[in-house]
């Protein structure tokens, strides 16, 4: 069983990922709605972190705090620094570190 | 269209995807160890790592299998989870709709968040007629570490200490991802608003938060930069 819906979810993400430029008629995005797209990077990543951060709610409240003081020291290096491997590095050190 | 030129491009995607991954391959592994741990026999575990090849609907899965939830709902919840990837396929298609079917299949396999962000921007460069070789080295990449990282997981996972708190790497990547845009306020409200959405729509079902939440911050954003442009035509008529 556990295959089919292996295959099942692995389908529906392709499709997901392929719809849109498919090429099949009547699909295609409106010309209007394009400069909405420049911020759906921002949207679902930013919706990703805040889940990540506060998300759970069998988290400590100390743990909560941490990880988004946390999140806050990586926005900052990673404003100042636009390094990514530099920003992960001290992330995860001040997690390590304060908890 | 050169050879040289293509290779260069895929090679850029990979040079820019490398950083990532310190962020991807904890990420990899902890799947590796939770797959395991709920019941999926090694093999299993791995081959969802290349079926289905999405880091946050892997671990939805495994942990809705192992609760024993029907399989309509861990495959429902797994598209919606992955739902926003038809944003990413919108967002890409101006610029692979021309592209052979056999291109845009394989660029739609790779198409996850980190390439998404990492090659979007050479499509809107002057680089855009090679950007997909771009895309292809960037997504690339990021499938051969997710695969080595899962296989490690599985098989040697158990042994890296808990302390470690691998799981945090991938928040942290996203935040020095979207940091570049942070610049412009309009993704600053964007940010806010979706991240706000997120919290508060954490009791609703089926993890439709993460859709509702994009779907509310991009059309704040195009609001804003619809408002922006007429603001900038009126100041150029008076």
């Amino acid at each position: 069983m556990i295959w089919w819906v292996m295959v099942c979810a692995g389908l529906a993400n392709f499709l997901s990922r392929f719809l849109m430029f498919s090429g099949i008629r009547g699909i295609r995005v409106p010309e209007r709605i394009e400069p909405f797209l420049a911020y759906v990077p921002t949207a679902v990543m930013s919706a990703m972190i805040a889940d990540a951060m506060l998300g759970s709610t069998d988290a400590a409240m100390d743990e909560v705090i941490v990880r988004c003081a946390v999140g806050a020291l990586a926005l900052i290096t990673a404003l100042i620094f636009r390094s990514v491997l530099l920003t992960i590095i001290v992330g995860l050190l001040a997690y390590q570190w304060l908890l | 269209m050169s050879k040289r030129l293509a290779w260069l491009e895929f090679g850029l995607g990979v040079r820019d995807q490398l950083p990532l991954q310190l962020g991807v391959v904890p990420f990899g592994v902890v799947f590796g160890v939770l797959g395991t741990s709920a019941g999926l026999s090694s093999f299993e575990t791995i081959l969802m790592s290349s079926l289905v090849f999405g880091g946050a609907s892997q671990i939805v899965f495994v942990q809705l299998w192992a609760a024993g939830a029907p399989p309509v709902i861990v495959g429902g919840s797994v598209a919606i989870v992955n739902a926003r990837h038809l944003l990413y396929s919108a967002a890409m298609a101006p610029y692979l709709a021309s592209k052979r079917l056999s291109w845009r299949i394989v660029l739609a396999y790779l198409l996850t968040d980190e390439a998404f962000v990492v090659s979007s921007k050479r499509f809107q460069s002057d680089h855009a007629e090679l950007a997909h070789f771009h895309l292809l080295g960037s997504g690339l990449t990021l499938w051969v570490c997710w695969q080595i990282a899962t296989i490690f997981g599985v098989f040697a996972g158990t042994t890296i200490p808990e302390g470690w708190h691998l799981e945090f790497a991938i928040p942290l990547t996203f935040i020095a991802l979207i940091a570049p845009l942070l610049r412009n306020w309009p993704h600053v409200v964007v940010s806010l608003v979706a991240a706000g959405v997120a919290v508060m729509g954490q009791s609703l079902p089926y993890n439709s938060w993460l859709i509702l939440a994009a779907a509310l911050g991009v059309c704040v954003g195009g609001w804003l930069s619809l408002r922006q442009d007429a603001r900038r035509k009126q100041e150029r008529g008076s």
